[in-house]
């Protein structure tokens, strides 16, 4: 006669609310037990000793020596002292770099503890960076050609030798640039606590350098 | 009035009622035009692999050749004269004679070049076959090198590029000559390519052959 009234239908049971429900006391849950909400802690520079070699995307370096000796051709003055940093850098680009280049691939260096790159003097323009080849100092590092690069501070006079030294290695990223789509190798950096220039500038916080690793290498000293 | 026949026009022919049975079009002209829109389609899509990338945008426009042949760009023109392959080179100088030195080698091209209208000065790199770019090497005095000197309109001068590069990056090379970037890098400027003719058998000859001392003044 009629055909049968929707009511008769088996009654259904609510199931949409209790599965939410579910998923979201476990969604909860697994967040609460992988440490919630906050920010994973940031993996931890590699520490790496004399000899370690570092993929630093534009370069390959190898941690090779560091040294105290007097200047010499090229490298100096010889009544002077100099920590030598010796390091052997490939070049990864695809064209002729500069040696000055390591400039921002080592981020910061250490003497004992004591920063000496970035310098906190103003008028320091940082250490001398040449390559070293057959006894003279050159400034190009050419594609795929593994080269010695020498990184020279000059100690004062009178003040003694350090006993290590602990570089920080940056890296290096193909980055495309938002403005003309090209691409460019720039150093990886990361926002950090505001320098005391950008505090007086009103920044809160201050792109720096990410440090890949931290080398640590014993200082031979060398005499003439 | 009376008018002459045909200085009125005709009125135009009437539409043909509608659903009346259109002409027929042949099979293949249908197969035709199925087959010419497809390749139109291929067409549009292969040109977009032409397409340059951002990064391309601002390549020179390159006038290529081999050893020998005049390039001629809109503000120069040179032409490869000359190979030589040594282990060191000697620059002598008026009062010092300086010695340079590598564990790869020594690759001195010698460039001639004229322009035509206004004098310039020209740089050069070496591209290898897998796209490396080398710059002149800062080993040997800057003096020695043609980007030192300047190019008149009117006659052709010669002088020499002195690249340092790995053997086995020797086969392979080209030599690309330009006028030096501007601080803020021009669009559009004229570089010329040549093939500087090094096969693989070619290249481990000259190296092989490489001189010990190749001797310049500058």
């Amino acid at each position: 006669m009629t055909s049968a009234a929707p009511t008769d239908a088996p009654r259904r049971r609510p199931i949409l609310v209790p599965v939410l429900a579910v998923l979201a006391a476990a969604t909860v849950g697994v967040s609460a037990a992988f440490g919630g909400l906050e920010d994973a802690p940031e993996p931890k520079a590699d520490q790496l000793g004399k000899g370690a070699t570092l993929d630093q995307g534009k370069m390959k370096t190898v941690f090779e020596d560091a040294v105290v000796r007097p200047g010499k051709n090229g490298l100096g003055v010889p009544d002077k002292r100099y920590l030598q940093l010796i390091l052997k850098v490939t070049n990864q680009t695809d064209r002729t770099i500069l040696a000055q280049g390591m400039n921002s691939a080592l981020v910061a260096v250490r003497a004992d503890g004591k920063t000496i790159k970035p310098s906190s003097d103003p008028a320091d323009f940082g250490p001398r960076i040449v390559v070293l080849a057959g006894g003279k100092t050159y400034g190009q590092l050419h594609p795929n050609v593994p080269e010695t690069v020498v990184m020279a501070f000059e100690l004062r006079s009178g003040a003694p030798a350090p006993k290590t030294v602990s570089i920080d290695a940056g890296t290096f990223e193909w980055y495309k640039w938002f403005s003309n789509q090209t691409h460019d190798w720039v150093p990886v950096e990361e926002l950090g606590p505001p320098t005391p220039e950008d505090l007086k500038r009103g920044k809160k916080s201050s792109s720096m350098p990410v440090v890949a690793a931290r080398i640590t290498m014993p200082v031979r000293v060398e005499d003439a | 009035m009376v008018t002459h026949p045909g200085f009125v026009p005709d009125a135009p022919a009437r539409p043909s009622p509608q659903g009346a049975p259109r002409a027929r079009v042949p099979v293949w002209r249908r197969v035709l035009g199925a087959i010419a829109g497809l390749a139109l389609a291929c067409g549009a899509v292969y040109v977009q692999s032409l397409v340059l990338t951002p990064d391309q945008l601002n390549d020179p426009i390159t006038t290529s050749g081999g050893m020998h042949d005049e390039l001629v760009t809109d503000r120069f023109s040179t032409r490869v004269e000359r190979l030589e392959f040594a282990r060191t080179v000697r620059v002598k100088q008026t009062y010092t004679t300086d010695e340079a030195t590598t564990d790869n080698i020594f690759l001195i091209v010698k460039v001639g070049a004229t322009t035509p209208r206004r004098p310039t000065r020209l740089d050069a790199h070496l591209l290898t076959a897998d796209g490396l770019r080398f710059e002149p090497t800062d080993r040997v005095a800057a003096t020695a090198s043609m980007a030192d000197k300047w190019v008149q309109p009117g006659w052709w001068r010669s002088g020499f590029f002195f690249f340092e590069v790995p053997k086995p990056a020797v086969a392979g090379l080209r030599l690309v000559v330009a006028e030096p970037e501007t601080l803020f890098g021009d669009t559009w400027v004229a570089e010329t390519s040549a093939d500087l003719g090094l096969d693989e058998t070619e290249a481990e000859r000259m190296v092989g052959a490489a001189k010990d001392v190749y001797e310049v003044t500058g």
